[in-house]
C-alpha cells in the first residue's frame, strides 16, 4: 500500500470531509446521483500498515451509494436467460454489474472504464467478445451508453481465482449467488444497500475533467507522465488511459497497436507482481483487478507482453534513490530501443504516491528523464497532501521550460474503507500468479489454476553451494532493504518470495559471504553506505518470482516453488548470473495459512499447524501480548 | 469473511519458547550464551514480517544493549538510551490497546502502567541530560523485568498445552538433553552387555525372532524410568541408535554377507520392548533416521567404509520391515510408510531397498509399488541418456493417472545420486514421489541459528 512508504499518512477525517465537499461543488460525477452520499467518514485505520493486526479496530461504515442509474425494467431488457441478459442502455445511462462476464454491443457504442466499444462494423468479422472482472474488492465499474440507443448482450462466465477453500481472502468477491438468477455469474445491483451479501461496494467514479483530460490526451499525446500524492487515484487515471488509447474511437484517435506502460510504483503494480518496477507492451483492454490479468505469464497466446522488470524493496525506499533512478531511466532507455521500431506506440509511465509526497527532487529528475509530451497532475487541492504553492510553481515552470504540456485534475480517491486492504490485494495478487496454470483453448480463454495449496506442488530444486554430487545453481541470495544478520538468515530466507534475477554482470561474486554452518551464499552490505548494493539495472533484470519453501543445509539445496506457466523460464538460467533477490515482497502470510483453511474445507481437524500459523482463537487468548506499537503522525 | 487462521513471526509456541530462555540466559548457566542470535532472530523477524508485538521488539532492544555492553563495546550509553526510551514510549503510547485487551492470567489489582520513574528517565533520555550509563544500566534490568512479568512469563498460559515439552529441558528436575544422551548411551552399554551374555546361556539355534529377552525388558524399562514417553528424549535415544551407528557392526566385524544376523540377535529384542513400550510411531522414526543416514552426501562418510553403512542400514530397514507383521509392533502401514520414503528420496539405494521388499511375499498393491519401481529405475537410465523433457510427457501422464492420493508425482531432466552418475547442475525439479509438505520445512536440527 501506499501508506507503507515513509511519506504516506493516513488520510484524515478533515481531508476526507474536504474531499467531499469538493466533489460536491464541482459536480464531478459521471455516474448521475451517485454521489448522493459521499463518504461521511474516513477510518484512520484506512492506510494503516498493520491491517492484519488492527482489524479488530476498524469499524466498518457503510454508505449506500447508488452503483449506476440504469433500470432492472422490462423495457429495457431485450432478452434474458439463465445464463444471460441483453440490455439496452440510453445515451449517459450506466448500467453496473457485479461479478465477471463476457460481453458484446449488439448496437450502438459505449464505453467502459475508459475503453470504447462499438458494435463490429464489419457483418463477416466475428462479434468482439470482451471479459470484465468487477469483484465486490474493488470500485464496480460501470457501462456507460454513448450512442442514442445501445444494445449489450452480458454472458456469463467462470469465476476467476476460486480458492476459497485454500483463503478466505476469495470469499464472497464475484456475484451474489442467491435467488432467481444463481446461473449468472454476475449480478445487478444498483445500491449498495441492495447487495445481499452487504458488502461495501461503491461505484468507480469519473470526474468529468478525467474524461476531458483523457480524451484530449489520447488524441494529441504519445508521452504521458501521471503524477499526485498518495491515494488520488494515479492508477486509475492511467488505466483508463490505456484503456482509452488501445480501443480508439471517432474520428481523432485511432486505436493503438499497444501501450508502453512504465510502472514506477513498487507497491502497485498492474503488470507485474510486487516489489518491482518494471516496462510492459500491453494490448489487451484491462478490465480488471490486477489478480485477474498476470499478464506476466509468458506464452505465445498471451498479448500482453512484459519486456522488463528490476526488483526494488517496497518498504525501504530511502536507502535507494539512486538505485530508483536507475531502473527507472533503464527502463526508459529501453522502451526507447523498443519505441524506434514502432514509433505509433505511446507511453504511460505511472508514478508511486510517495514520490511526490516525499521524494519530490528525485520527482523532478523522473520528468527530466521522460521528458513526458503531458504531465498529468491528481491534485487534492484542499486536501492536507497539497501540493504546496512552490512544488505547483516548480511543476509549472519544469514544464514550462521542457515543453510540457501541464494538466492538473482533480484527485479521486476511495469513497470508502475498500473490503480488503491493500496489503490483502497485493496477497491476493501473489496466491493467483502462484496458482495459475495457464489458460483454457477456447475462444473465450478463461485462466485456469491449481486449486491445492502450493505445498503439494513439486518444488524445484537448487544447488546453493557446490557439493560431490552437484554444481551450484545459483550465485546467491540478495537482501534488499533491512539487513538481517547470518545467524538468522536461514530462518528469514525460508518461506519468503524472491526474484530470480539474471545479471549478466561478471563481478557480482565479489561481495559473497557464507553463513556458518549452512553455507548459505548471501551478499555483505557494503561497509560505507550500510547497505547491499543492488545489481546494476543495466546488466540485469527480473526473471520471475519464487516462493522459497525450504532448505537442506546438509545437501546444500533450496526448494522453491514456481508457478507451472514460469516453470520453462528456469532452464533459461545460468548458474553464474543468477542472484535470488529477498526483501523485495511482503511476507506470504497467505501461503503459510493455505494448508490449515484446506484441512478444514476438507472436513479434517489441524492437530498440527504449519509453521508460522496460529488459530485466530489462540491469538485472541494471547491478548495484549501481540499488541504492536502504535505508529503516531509525523508532525513537522 | 472469517479468519480462522493467522501468520506468527515465530514458528511456533515452541520457538518462542526456546527464545524466551536463550534471551534471559544467566551466567554460570549449562546451556551456551545464545542471546546474540536470539536477539538477532528477533530483528530479522521484523525485517521479514514489517511489524511484531512491541513486547517482543522492545526485549530485543534491551537485551541486544546489555550484550553489547558486556562485550565491552563502546557507545553502549547510547544503545542503552534509545532502547529503554523506544520501549517506554512504545508502551505508554499503546497503554489503551493494552488495557483494552487484558487477559484473565493477570489479577486484577495489577496494572499494565509502566512505574513512573521509568517515564521520568525516558523524558530525561529525550528531553535533558542522558543519565549516567549506570543509572541506565538499572533501568534497562527494570525495563526487563517488567517485560518478563507482561510478556514472557504469561507465554507459559498461552502455550501450556504443548509448551511441557519444551520448557522440561529448563525445569530443575528433568532430564537436559546432553543428560538424556549420557543416560541413553548407558543403558545401550549395559544392555549389549547383558544381551551377549543372554544370547551365550541361549541353547541353538538362536531365535532372532525371540523377543523374550530379559536385558531388552529390563533396559527398556530402565529408559522409560529415566525418559519417560518424552518425544525429544526418544528422538536423542534414535539418534544415538541410528546415527552413531550403534545399530551397525563395525566393517571388520562383518566378513561375511551373511553377519548382519549377530547385529539382529542382539538388537531385534530391544526395539522390539521399546517399540511396544513407546508410541506407536517409534519404528517410523527409526525408519526415517535411518533414510537420512542413507541420503547423506557421500562426502560426510569415508569412502571405504560408506557403502558398508549404507548396505547395513538397507539390510536393518528389511528386517524392521519383514518382521513388522511379526512382533515388531508394526503393520502393513508400517511397511508403505518405508516403501515412500524409498520413492520420495529415490537413490540407488532405496530403490535397491524397495526393490527387496517387493520381492517379498504379501506387500499389499504390489502392483502399483511395482511398476512404480520400474519407472524410477527407468527414469535413472534415461537420464544418463540426458533426454529433453519432453519426451517424458508420456511417462508423466502415466504416473499422473496412477492413484496415488495426496502424492504427487514429478520426473525431471535432474541426475539421480549415486556413485558412478555424473555431478547435477542447474536447477532441477524434484525428483520421486511428492507428498505434500508445509511450507517453511526444514532439515531436523536447522531451526534454530545457523
Amino acid at each position: 500500500m501506499e501508506g507503507t512508504n515513509p511519506g504516506a499518512r493516513p488520510i484524515s477525517a478533515i481531508a476526507a470531509a474536504k474531499l467531499r465537499a469538493r466533489e460536491l461543488t464541482d459536480q464531478v460525477s459521471q455516474v448521475d446521483g451517485a454521489q448522493n452520499e459521499a463518504p461521511s467518514s474516513y477510518s484512520e485505520a484506512t492506510a494503516s500498515d498493520y491491517e492484519e493486526e488492527s482489524d479488530e479496530d476498524v469499524t466498518e461504515v457503510f454508505t449506500n451509494f447508488q452503483l449506476c442509474n440504469w433500470r432492472y425494467e422490462n423495457t429495457n431488457v431485450i432478452s434474458e436467460s439463465g445464463d444471460e441478459l441483453t440490455i439496452s442502455l440510453n445515451k449517459n445511462k450506466t448500467a453496473s454489474f457485479v461479478g465477471c462476464y463476457d460481453f458484446v454491443v449488439l448496437k450502438g457504442a459505449i464505453n467502459v472504464n475508459g475503453a470504447n466499444i462499438a458494435r463490429n462494423p464489419g457483418k463477416s468479422e466475428t462479434p468482439n467478445v470482451h471479459r470484465a472482472y468487477a469483484p465486490s474488492t474493488h470500485p464496480i465499474m460501470t457501462i456507460r451508453g454513448l450512442d442514442h440507443e445501445n444494445w449489450i448482450h452480458l454472458l456469463s462466465c467462470k469465476e476467476p481465482v476460486p480458492f476459497v477453500n485454500i483463503s478466505p481472502l476469495f470469499t464472497n468477491i464475484w456475484a451474489s449467488n442467491s435467488g432467481a438468477n444463481s446461473a449468472k455469474s454476475f449480478s445487478f445491483i444498483p445500491q449498495t444497500t441492495q447487495d445481499p451479501l452487504s458488502r461495501p461496494l461503491t461505484p468507480l467514479l469519473t470526474p468529468s475533467a478525467w474524461l476531458a483530460c483523457t480524451e484530449e490526451t489520447a488524441t494529441t499525446s504519445l508521452k504521458v507522465l501521471v503524477i499526485g500524492a498518495p491515494i488520488t487515484g494515479k492508477s486509475s487515471f492511467a488505466r483508463r488511459l490505456l484503456n482509452r488509447y488501445i480501443t480508439g474511437f471517432g474520428k481523432n484517435s485511432k486505436p493503438r497497436d499497444g501501450v508502453y506502460y512504465l510502472d514506477l510504483d513498487p507497491c502497485n503494480s498492474e503488470y507485474v507482481l510486487h516489489g518491482q518496477v518494471s516496462l510492459a507492451l500491453v494490448r489487451e483492454v484491462n478490465l480488471g483487478p490486477t489478480f485477474t490479468h498476470l499478464s506476466a505469464v509468458p506464452s505465445k497466446e498471451v498479448k500482453n507482453k512484459l519486456i522488463r522488470a528490476h526488483s526494488f524493496p517496497i518498504k525501504t525506499m530511502d536507502d535507494y534513490r539512486e538505485y530508483f533512478y536507475s531502473c527507472a531511466s533503464d527502463l526508459y532507455q529501453t522502451y526507447l530501443n523498443h519505441h524506434y521500431r514502432n514509433s505509433s506506440i505511446p507511453l504511460v509511465v505511472n508514478t508511486p504516491g510517495w514520490l511526490f509526497s516525499s521524494e519530490f527532487p528525485l520527482l523532478q529528475r523522473i520528468i527530466s528523464l521522460v521528458k513526458p509530451q503531458r504531465l498529468i497532475h491528481l491534485d487534492n487541492l484542499h486536501a492536507p497532501y497539497d501540493a504546496q504553492p512552490s512544488i505547483l510553481e516548480t511543476l509549472t515552470t519544469i514544464a514550462a521550460h521542457q515543453n510540457i504540456s501541464y494538466n492538473q485534475i482533480p484527485a479521486q480517491g476511495p469513497l470508502a474503507l475498500s473490503m480488503r486492504s491493500e496489503t490483502e490485494l497485493r496477497s491476493m495478487q501473489m496466491q493467483a500468479y502462484f496458482h495459475t496454470t495457464g489458460s483454457t483453448k477456447s475462444e473465450r480463454r478463461t485462466p485456469t489454476y491449481n486449486l491445492k495449496p502450493l505445498s503439494h506442488m513439486v518444488p524445484w530444486e537448487l544447488c546453493y553451494e557446490g557439493t560431490s554430487t552437484a554444481y551450484q545453481s545459483f550465485v546467491g541470495f540478495m537482501i534488499l532493504g533491512e539487513q538481517v544478520a547470518p545467524s538468522a538468515l536461514l530462518g528469514f530466507l525460508n518461506g519468503s518470495l524472491v526474484h530470480i534475477v539474471s545479471s549478466s554482470s561478471v563481478d557480482i561474486q565479489n561481495s559473497i559471504q557464507w553463513t556458518k554452518a549452512s553455507r548459505i551464499p548471501y551478499f555483505e552490505e557494503d561497509k560505507k553506505s550500510g547497505i547491499v548494493q543492488p545489481l546494476d539495472p543495466q546488466t540485469s533484470s527480473v526473471v520471475c518470482t519464487a516462493l522459497v519453501r525450504s532448505f537442506d543445509p546438509p545437501h546444500r539445496t533450496v526448494q522453491i516453488i514456481m508457478p507451472k506457466t514460469h516453470e520453462h523460464l528456469m532452464y533459461t538460467l545460468k548458474p553464474e548470473h543468477t542472484v535470488f533477490v529477498a526483501g523485495c515482497c511482503e511476507n506470504p502470510t497467505w501461503a503459510f495459512t493455505e494448508d490449515a483453511y484446506y484441512a478444514e474445507s476438507e472436513g479434517k481437524g489441524h492437530d498440527v499447524l504449519p509453521p508460522w500459523v496460529e488459530t485466530a482463537e489462540k491469538i485472541g487468548e494471547m491478548g495484549y501480548l501481540n499488541t504492536i506499537r502504535r505508529v503516531r503522525k509525523f508532525h513537522q | 469473511m472469517e479468519t480462522k487462521f493467522r501468520a506468527t513471526p515465530w514458528r511456533d509456541g515452541k520457538e518462542l519458547l526456546q527464545l524466551r530462555s536463550d534471551l534471559f540466559w544467566k551466567p554460570g548457566s549449562k546451556v551456551e550464551d545464545r542471546r546474540a542470535e536470539a536477539v538477532d532472530k528477533i530483528l530479522a523477524w521484523r525485517v521479514r514480517c514489517g511489524e511484531i508485538p512491541l513486547m517482543l521488539e522492545s526485549t530485543a532492544d534491551l537485551v541486544g544493549a546489555v550484550v553489547k555492553d558486556e562485550q565491552g563495546e563502546g557507545g553502549v550509553r547510547m544503545e542503552y538510551a534509545m532502547a529503554v526510551a523506544r520501549f517506554a514510549t512504545g508502551i505508554s503510547d499503546t497503554q489503551t490497546d493494552l488495557r483494552r485487551s487484558r487477559r484473565s492470567w493477570l489479577a486484577p489489582s495489577t496494572s499494565l502502567d509502566l512505574p513512573t520513574h521509568l517515564l521520568e528517565i525516558r523524558h530525561r533520555i529525550v528531553h535533558r541530560h542522558l543519565p549516567t550509563l549506570s543509572t541506565l544500566k538499572l533501568v534497562a534490568q527494570e525495563a526487563l523485568d517488567w517485560l518478563w512479568q507482561w510478556y514472557w512469563w504469561p507465554l507459559d498460559h498461552v502455550f501450556s498445552s504443548n509448551a511441557e515439552e519444551s520448557v522440561e529441558g529448563h525445569d530443575a528436575g528433568s532430564l537436559g538433553a546432553i543428560e538424556a544422551k549420557e543416560a541413553a548411551e548407558k543403558i545401550l552399554k549395559t544392555y549389549i552387555r547383558n544381551r551377549k551374555l543372554e544370547t551365550k546361556t541361549q541353547k541353538p539355534p538362536l531365535n532372532t525372532l525371540d523377543p523374550e529377552s530379559r536385558a531388552a525388558a529390563t533396559a527398556t524399562s530402565a529408559y522409560l524410568s529415566i525418559a519417560g514417553p518424552c518425544a525429544r528424549n526418544t528422538e536423542i535415544l534414535i539418534s544415538v541408535l541410528v546415527d552413531e551407528l550403534t545399530l551397525v557392526p563395525a566393517p571388520s566385524d562383518k566378513k561375511t554377507k551373511g553377519s548382519m544376523s549377530g547385529a539382529f540377535v542382539l538388537w531385534t529384542p530391544l526395539l522390539a520392548h521399546l517399540s511396544a513400550s513407546l508410541p506407536s510411531s517409534f519404528l517410523e522414526r527409526i525408519a526415517k533416521r535411518m533414510f537420512c543416514v542413507l541420503n547423506l552426501p557421500p562426502r560426510e562418510m569415508a569412502d571405504a567404509t560408506e557403502n558398508a553403512i549404507r548396505e547395513a542400514i538397507c539390510e536393518w530397514l528389511l528386517h524392521i520391515t519383514s518382521h513388522a507383521h511379526t512382533h515388531l509392533s508394526g503393520s502393513e502401514k508400517f511397511m508403505e510408510c518405508v516403501l515412500e520414503m524409498c520413492f520420495t528420496q529415490p537413490t540407488e539405494w532405496t530403490l535397491r531397498l524397495a526393490e527387496s521388499i517387493l520381492e517379498r511375499e504379501g506387500v499389499r498393491d504390489h502392483g502399483f509399488w511395482w511398476r512404480l519401481l520400474e519407472v524410477a529405475r527407468d527414469e535413472d537410465m534415461q537420464v544418463e541418456g540426458e533426454r529433453a523433457p519432453g519426451e517424458r510427457a508420456s511417462l508423466i501422464s502415466e504416473i499422473n493417472n496412477m492413484d496415488v492420493g495426496e502424492m504427487e508425482f514429478s520426473t525431471s531432466v535432474s541426475k539421480q545420486q549415486g556413485a558412478a552418475q555424473r555431478k547435477q547442475r542447474g536447477p532441477w525439479k524434484k525428483i520421486g514421489l511428492w507428498r505434500s509438505q508445509p511450507i517453511g520445512m526444514v532439515a531436523d536440527g536447522w531451526q534454530g541459528y545457523d
